[in-house]
This record gives C-alpha cells, structure tokens and sequence, in this order.
C-alpha cells in the first residue's frame, strides 16, 4: 500500500498496480518496494484524486494504453459505457481531471476526457458553441455574414 | 373526410370554441416548453468556459477529434476565435479534422486554404462554388 498526500492535504491509500496506472508514479515507485512516507502530488486537489483514483482502480489489469505513433489517423470518438458514466458523472471538475490526468501521465484518462469534451462540441451550432464556451458574441450580424464568406488565413488579405 | 372538415369549418359553430381550446392547449404547453430548453440551456452555458485555460496541446488534443464543420462553427463564434483558428499557423487543427472524415477528396492546391476547403466541402454556400467554378475555369 502506498499513500498519497492531495493538494489540501488529505491522503488516500492505494496499491501499486492502481497507482501504476499513471506513469508519473510507475516511474516514482520503480524503485520503493513499499513506502511509509507518503507522496505528495501538489497539482492535484483531493476532488479530483478521489476521482483519478476510482478510475484507475477500475481500469486496474487493464493493458496499457500504447503511445500513438500514427499520428494521421481517423479519430472518432468512442467511449465505453463505464467510462462515459464516469466522466459525465464528473463533467463539473473535467478539465481538473484532464489536467491530473495530464499531470500523472494518465493516457487513456486524458484521452477520455479530451473525448468527452469534444463529443459536446462535435456537431453544435455556433450559437450552441457560444452557450458552452460562455463566449460574448463579439461580431456584428454584418461581420457574422461576411466571415460565413470569408475563409482565407487571416494573414493572407 | 376533406369535405366534411371543409364545410364543418365553415358552417358548425362548435368549431370555434373547440379551436380554442387546442390554441390554449398549446399555450399552456409552451411556457413548459420553453422551461426545460431553457434548463438545459442553462446547464450547458459555461460548462467549457475552462476550455482555453488548458495548455495547447491539450486544446489541440480535443480538437483533433472533431470534424473541418466543427472547427468552422468554432472559427465563426467569437473574433478571438476566428483569430486563433484562422491563422496559418494553426492550420495542424483543419488538417486533423479533415483526417477525421473518411474518403474526402484531397485539398486541392487552387483552393489556398484549409477553412476554404472547410466551407467548400461540408458547407452548400452559392458563393463559394461560383469561386470554386471562376477558379477552377481559369485552369482550363
């Protein structure tokens, strides 16, 4: 068993092939067989690392993800049951999770959570993007109509 | 049945309070209606308002799943938008989503650019297909 100490302080207990999901903690483990001393993760408040953990807890056995290589390949995006209960569940702290993810060396994590944010942009309107984003529509409907028309680099005029 | 409706419409006095009542009917609904798109909407305002506090490869990350219509929409939601999606220098962004649609005909080297391509390809504006046939003409 291992501890780890969150950003406020609070610590959780897991075991290796849990912790070893992330790579950040594969590598930091390597050498412990087993550790009195907790290990403090001052990116990652405890909301999030109950979560990361419980994912990682899940997905324990589970073969790791491999690096991509191709970088040209069709993505789509597909999520598993489980994991997409888990990540609409925690929609409200999903960009936390991304960056723990992110931070921990979490791959299928983050590619989760990258899905799942961009499932809720996939296929909106502008206006729906606007909402989602909170972005102030800063363009007059007579600048709206010409963009729609304009689709050149902006630097090539 | 066509008949009947016409001449009741005309002639039966019942129809009228009868057509008020659907017409109250359906104002009752739409109050209810209107409350639970407005939910959702609220629900959804601001939930990816963190969005472009993430580092950019994450950004791009995200992005590179969705699809040149996407980040088209994208591009036309805000000025810092457009500025960000529109510069060369982002043009990896158009590229991925392009990858993200199978069997697309290749970018072809008269149209300049990927938002161009973008807008040909997935949207139906007259304009740009006129372009497309004034540029396309000139190579013959």
């Amino acid at each position: 068993m291992f501890t780890l100490l969150s950003e406020d302080g609070i610590s959780f207990q897991a075991e290796r092939d849990v912790l070893e999901r992330s790579v950040l903690l594969k590598n930091m483990l390597e050498d412990v067989q087993d550790s009195s001393n907790s290990i403090p993760l001052p990116n990652v408040a405890s909301a999030v690392l109950e979560k990361v953990l419980h994912f990682c807890e899940h997905h324990r056995g589970d073969p790791l993800p491999v690096p991509e290589e191709d970088e040209t390949r069709m993505r789509k995006i597909v999520i598993e049951d489980w994991d997409y209960d888990f990540i609409s569940a925690n929609c409200d702290i999903v960009f936390e999770i991304i960056m723990a993810a992110n931070y921990l060396d979490i791959k299928d994590l983050l590619d989760l959570g990258c899905k799942y944010v961009a499932s809720l942009i996939k296929g909106k309107s502008t206006e729906q993007i606007r909402e989602l984003f909170h972005i102030v529509n800063d363009l007059t409907p007579e600048e709206e109509e010409k963009i729609k028309k304009e689709n050149q680099w902006a630097e090539a005029v | 049945m066509r008949t009947r409706n016409s001449t009741k419409s005309t002639n039966n006095p019942t129809k009228l309070p009868h057509y008020d009542v659907t017409e109250n009917f359906v104002e009752e609904e739409r109050p209810d209606n209107s409350k639970v798109e407005s939910k959702t909407r609220r629900r959804n305002r601001g939930k990816l308002e963190k969005l472009h506090n993430l580092p950019l490869d994450i950004v791009l990350e995200i992005y590179s799943y969705l699809e040149p219509l996407d980040i088209l929409r994208l591009s036309r939601t805000s000025k810092d938008m457009r500025t960000f999606l529109m510069t060369r220098n982002n043009a990896i962004i158009w590229r991925k989503a392009r990858l993200n649609v199978p069997d697309l005909p290749p970018l072809l080297e008269d149209i300049s650019s990927e938002p161009q391509y973008a807008s040909l390809v997935f949207e139906s504006y007259c304009h740009v297909s006129d372009q497309f046939l004034v540029r396309r003409s000139k190579e013959f």
